[in-house]
């Protein structure tokens, strides 16, 4: 079978507080770059994943990242693709 | 007269817990019951009383604080002690496995001010009950040391859980953005209680700088009451 590469980003919700993304909006404004209103910092977990397909890689990530929770639905929100890897 | 059985607390250690010495040395001189620490592999729940999850840094905090421990065997073992009534205290990171274990709502996450906080704080502790609290008052004020970087409590309706469990409330200042301002929380009989602030820390007299007062006592003297009335 063949080897899929598959990322899982987790990025704290709207509704919850970001402590490191607003700090670093807020000094990328003081360094005048006012075109940012807005910076998340998260996390992004890249998965070798064996699987028939694509989308049974995908499926089995977004299974496992809700099983063992490595995201908590409380205050993140976290989504699966293969786009963006080499 | 029956054969009195000394009743026995673990003490539970994971990689990168580093607070199970004062633990359990509290437990033993406060408490005044068996006391020890349990590598987190060789963990039975059927064997002990009670159990301290204490403080540290389990597997690094490596994806979130408390994460990786809430996957372990003994965190299943503690799920079952959970739901036979076993008293189980989860001391700052053991606060966090035990919200990530889901044995408590809500979620812990990083500071609001993104710095890592270690200093006194004044808590009361509001509805007390269960065995980690049989001797606090309602509304008694006591002073523990905090020190951590994820201590910020969050659940979108605290004031809901609130309504039926002990919990502990940062007063004076709220030094992680808590919502509700909560550093602790008990299960709503409150045999499971976890909270930030570190009662190991403030146990004796010789832990705590003028002018505070040793506010950990209260943990350890109410579950060795608990304990030897037979919980």
């Amino acid at each position: 079978m063949p080897i899929h590469k598959v990322k899982l980003v987790v990025l704290y919700k709207r509704s919850a507080r970001d402590p490191e993304g607003e700090t670093i909006a807020r000094e990328l404004r003081k360094m005048g770059i006012n075109a940012v209103k807005s910076v998340r910092v998260g996390k992004i977990f890249v998965f070798e994943v064996e699987a028939e397909s694509r989308e049974d890689a995908i499926t089995i990530v977004r299974d496992l990242a809700e099983k063992v929770r490595l995201f908590n639905p409380i205050v993140h929100e976290a989504w699966v693709n293969t786009s963006c890897l080499e | 007269m029956g054969e009195y059985f000394m009743p026995r607390v673990a003490v539970l250690k994971f990689p990168g817990t580093n607070c199970e010495e004062e633990t359990v040395y509290a437990v033993r001189e406060i408490s005044r019951v068996e006391a020890e620490i349990v590598w987190h592999e060789e963990f039975k729940w059927r064997m002990w009383d009670a159990v301290i999850i204490p403080g540290g840094f389990s597997y690094g905090d490596y994806g979130r604080a408390g994460l990786i421990a809430s996957w372990s065997r003994a965190s299943r073992e503690l799920v079952e002690a959970a739901d036979n009534g076993i008293p189980i205290l989860g001391i700052c990171n053991g606060f966090q496995v035990l919200v990530e274990l889901g044995l408590l709502p809500g979620a812990l996450t990083v500071n609001i001010d993104g710095v890592f906080h270690a200093k006194w704080v004044k808590v009361r502790i509001n509805n007390p009950k269960g065995p980690w609290l049989v001797l606090a008052e309602n509304g008694q004020i006591v002073e523990m040391p905090i020190a951590h970087g994820e201590g910020r409590y969050y659940h979108p309706e605290p004031h809901k859980i609130v309504v039926e469990r002990p919990w502990i409330e940062y007063i004076g200042c709220n030094p992680n953005g808590s919502v509700a301002s909560i550093a602790g929380l008990g299960s709503s009989s409150g045999e499971i209680l976890g909270l930030m602030p570190h009662p190991e820390r403030a146990a004796f007299d010789v832990q705590v700088p003028y002018p505070h007062t040793a506010g950990g006592k209260l943990f350890f003297e109410s579950i060795g009451l608990s304990l030897r009335r037979g919980w």
